[in-house]
């Protein structure tokens, strides 16, 4: 079996680890814990024609304590970077944090992840102002740890952009 | 962790002695991924991890983590540099084990006594202390950004909900009083800055003295000139009426430092001229401090992931003390697009995010990668770069001009946009981040001046003169209520026999302390502000009722009036004309309107159509500066005009430069052919006046005849005026 790491990016309380639990146990609390330092889970994905597996780095969120270690990056074969739905600053830090990410990963695949879709009348991102994130080629999804809305699919859509990656590097 | 152990003499039983009664798993690195003991392990880490042989552990073979972390350990391990003495690699913090078992744990790779070592040091004891202050922290920054976010929409809304009011004309004491008791300050000024509303928030919080009215004015200005430390395009934002929010440092009047979130929505009336600013205001100081620490992560602008403001104004503050310690110059180049405002209102706000991201992407390729590249908001950016030879920085300015030529593909349909750029040196034009943004901005505001689409530098006279230019503008505004303006009458000659007295309506501006001010420094200024319109109304009715004076006495006196080009455009011209003509009682063929050929650049089927209209109802039509424009023949027969004014630039060359001889003459037959009259202007000589005779031109006005005078001293001469065609 095929084992890939793959990491959460993400400003903090956007939820990384709620999606995480969510695909991992299928569970959901509603409390915020904030994460300090990694947490690494480990879950298959089935696709098509192989199955996968996911060693899931979920990174504590940036802020004056903590800053991203790019170290942490080192082997990553894909990403999630995760903005959370009402607030528009998580967007902003996400774009910055992407750049960082890049630097260090180049070109593997990545997935934009709205979370927090549930709370709509809250919601201060527009699907607007996520238009010129489209336009530059990024895929995009909007997800919600709390239903589970996506949550499961992403994985499956990150999984299959791995295999796709790899394919198209081997030919 | 800290500590030197750097003697070779150190043995496995001095290790086992220290780590006792410490919860440290201590190896020594024997290869590249096998790890061995010292001294006894801690309990938890023998429920993760196990030896795989001889007490050896596989380290990174039993923890992703430590897998990653291993491959810079073994870089620190082999890397001589650094092995000080008490030195070591952390690895930061991670969870080892499942949800419920979970440990946090911190992995440090360190050298003692020439060995490799790695300590695994369990965080557990105090880490939930350090979680909690974390999530604390965290909470309470939620908590401000979503009260920042909140007040935001707020200041929007009330500040939008105000203009409505004052839109609608409501006395501003009903809005006092209704906004008397809100939570954000209120303050409304008029166009001078004038307070006209100021709330008890605005006086509380900012500790402004209502009833001083000295201090009244100021308290716009002095939010001005306080945020221009950070936005130094402020006042020109605010100035030319359009809406500005932002952030900044104030400095109230008891010296305390307070952070200000502040919106100013200039409120325009129906002929585009600010009436009013309205400003609605907030002490943000503890939330900006809340969110100090997360500045960093804000620095990209979502549109072009260029560096945003915040991080540039930080970039450019420290480049600026580098380059002063170490005697560097630096170039600072202030990047505006030409009519990006058009393509953003008429494509929309996708089309013009892209266009931004388009030529943020080529401005960012213009420079080194270690130069600056920032996207200020809107259509600016800004870019700075380090000055190693004087001509590389005329050979950017180029580069960044050039970039924009490439036409940018947008739904099939190519569009082409350009930039005017301010460039400012450090440390000639400034030696600090403010001065120098302010000149680089000037600089570009010169450029647009001088007709966009180029590089200027800044010069200190461009400075003086943009100061003069808003004290103008500010003198402007008010000359019309203070009688300043002046309505001076030039006589145009009938070069045949003629029953009545033809005048074009000049106008002057008698400043107080500059005296006469030309009409070509304040009218481009009007047209900018939106003050034409009423500087126009006041021309048309002004010059109206001078000629009717004169019905009474059995004079026919026909005046012709300027019109602008922004005033040819509005809707309701034909109105003002109409209300024009009533008001006077003037007959409607004694009034000549004179448009430039300008009118018709942009939107030339309506003014053709306003035109049709002004003939219809028996006003007479000139085509005025002839020659000067584009002067396409192609249009001129389809354009409703009866009277084509040759441009003095050919009258002045007349009679001797052969060119301005030949299209003298063709345009009077032109104009003859198409059923006009032509009217020279600039006729100063007699060899002119002999000249344009033997062609057959209409009429003529110059300084041979008469310069413009004012409105009394004409009717004295009115009869010479009528017979001077055919006198001389």
């Amino acid at each position: 079996m095929i084992s890939k790491k793959i990491c959460l990016i993400g400003s903090f309380a956007v939820g990384k680890t709620s999606l995480v639990r969510r695909f991992v146990t299928d569970g959901f609390d509603e409390k915020y814990q904030t994460t300090i330092g990694v947490k690494i889970d480990k879950k298959e994905v089935a696709l098509a024609d192989q199955t996968l597996q996911f060693v899931i780095w979920d990174l504590e969120g940036p802020d004056e304590f903590a800053e991203l270690r790019t170290t942490y990056l080192r082997g990553a074969s894909g990403y999630f970077l995760v903005i959370d739905a009402t607030r528009p600053k998580t967007l902003e830090i996400a774009l910055s944090l992407n750049q960082k990410v890049r630097e260090t990963l180049n070109s593997v695949p990545f997935l934009l992840l709205i979370n927090k879709t549930d709370l709509e009348a809250e919601r201060r991102i527009s699907r607007e102002e996520l238009q010129p994130c489209i336009e530059a080629g990024w895929s995009v999804m909007e997800t919600s740890a709390k239903t589970g809305r996506n949550v499961e699919h992403a994985f499956e859509v990150l999984a299959q952009m791995l295999v796709d990656h790899a394919e198209a590097r081997s030919l | 962790m800290s500590g030197s152990i750097a003697e070779d003499s150190l043995s496995d039983g001095f290790f086992s002695d220290v780590l006792e009664g410490l919860d440290i798993a201590l190896f020594e690195r024997i290869c590249s991924s096998r790890f061995r003991p010292i001294g006894r392990l801690p309990l938890w880490f023998k429920s993760f991890y196990s030896p795989v042989e001889h007490q050896q552990y596989d380290l990174a073979m039993q923890s992703a983590f430590l897998e990653n972390f291993l491959i810079d350990a073994e870089a620190y391990w082999e890397s001589p540099s650094d092995k000080r003495s008490g030195s070591r690699l952390a690895s930061g913090v991670w969870s080892e084990g499942g949800e419920t078992v979970a440990r946090p744990l911190e992995a440090f790779a360190l050298v003692a006594a020439r060995r490799s070592l790695l300590a695994i040091v369990d965080l557990s004891s105090n880490f939930e202390d350090q979680r909690q202050v974390y999530q604390r922290a965290r909470e309470l920054a939620l908590g401000q950004e979503k009260l920042a976010l909140e007040l935001s929409q707020k200041q929007r809304e009330l500040q939008a909900a105000l203009e409505q009011r004052v839109l609608n004309q409501e006395s501003l004491e009903v809005i006092a009083n209704t906004v008397a008791g809100n939570a954000s300050a209120v303050l409304i000024c008029d166009a001078m800055g004038r307070m006209q509303v100021a709330n008890k928030a605005l006086v509380d919080i900012f500790h402004i003295e209502s009833g001083a009215s000295g201090q009244r004015r100021s308290v716009l200005e002095r939010w001005l000139q306080e945020a221009e430390g950070a936005y130094p395009e402020i006042k020109r934002v605010v100035t030319s009426g359009s809406y500005w929010e932002g952030e900044f440092e104030s400095q109230g009047i008891t010296g305390e430092k307070k952070w200000i979130r502040l919106n100013i929505g200039p409120v325009l009336d129906s002929e585009g001229t600010v009436s009013h600013y309205i400003c609605i205001a907030n002490d943000v100081t503890d939330v900006h401090y809340g969110n100090h620490g997360q500045e960093r992560f804000e620095d990209v602008d979502p549109v072009t992931q260029l560096p945003n403001r915040h991080s540039f104004w930080r970039k450019i503050t420290q480049l600026i003390e580098q380059a002063t310690t170490q005697h560097q110059q630096l170039a600072l180049y202030y990047v505006d697009l030409d009519h990006f405002k058009r393509v953003n209102d008429s494509l929309g706000h996708h089309a013009g995010d892209f266009l931004l991201n388009t030529f943020a992407a080529r401005i960012a390729h213009c420079v080194k990668r270690t130069d600056i590249v920032a996207h200020l908001g809107g259509d600016e950016f800004a870019v700075v770069a380090q000055v190693k030879q004087l001509g590389n920085i005329e050979t950017i300015a180029q580069r960044l001009l050039d970039s924009f030529i490439p036409p940018v593909t947008i739904d099939s349909t190519d569009f082409r946009l350009s930039a005017s750029i301010g460039v400012a040196l450090f440390p000639a034009d400034g030696l600090d981040a403010t001065t120098l943004m302010k000149h680089a901005d000037l600089a570009m505001f010169h450029a647009k001046e001088l007709g966009r689409n180029q590089c200027q530098f800044f010069k200190p006279a461009i400075g003086a003169r943009f100061l003069n230019r808003l004290n103008l503008e500010n003198d402007l505004e008010a000359a019309i209520q203070r009688g300043q303006f002046e309505l001076y009458y030039q006589p145009q000659i009938c070069l045949a026999e003629e029953t009545f007295v033809r005048l074009e309506a000049l106008i002057r501006w008698r400043h107080p302390e500059q005296g006469f001010i030309s009409p070509a420094i304040f009218i481009p200024l009007a047209e900018e502000s939106e003050l034409i319109h009423k500087i126009g109304l006041w021309v048309l009715n002004t010059a109206c009722a001078y000629a009717q004076q004169f019905a009474g006495q059995g004079i026919k006196v026909v005046v012709a009036v300027n019109v602008s080009a922004c005033q040819a455009r509005r809707k309701d011209f034909i109105d003002i004309v109409e209300q024009a003509l009533q008001d006077s009682g003037l007959p409607p063929e004694q009034l000549e309107i004179e448009i430039t050929e300008t009118s018709f650049l942009e939107q030339m089927d309506e003014v053709v159509t306003m035109l049709s209209k002004l003939r219809r109802m028996g006003i007479n039509v000139s085509l005025d500066d002839f020659g000067s424009g584009f002067s396409s023949l192609t249009y001129l027969k389809s354009l409703p005009v009866d009277n084509l004014k040759l441009d003095q630039t050919f009258v002045r060359e007349l009679p001797d430069h052969e060119e301005s001889r030949a299209i003298t003459a063709s345009v009077i037959r032109l104009a003859h052919d198409l059923k006009m009259n032509v009217i020279a202007e600039g006729v100063e000589t007699v060899e002119q006046l002999d000249y344009l005779r033997q062609q057959g031109c209409d009429y003529v006005q110059g300084y041979y005849f008469y310069r413009p005078l004012p409105g009394d001293e004409l009717p004295p001469i009115f009869d010479q005026i009528m017979e001077a065609g055919s006198i001389v």
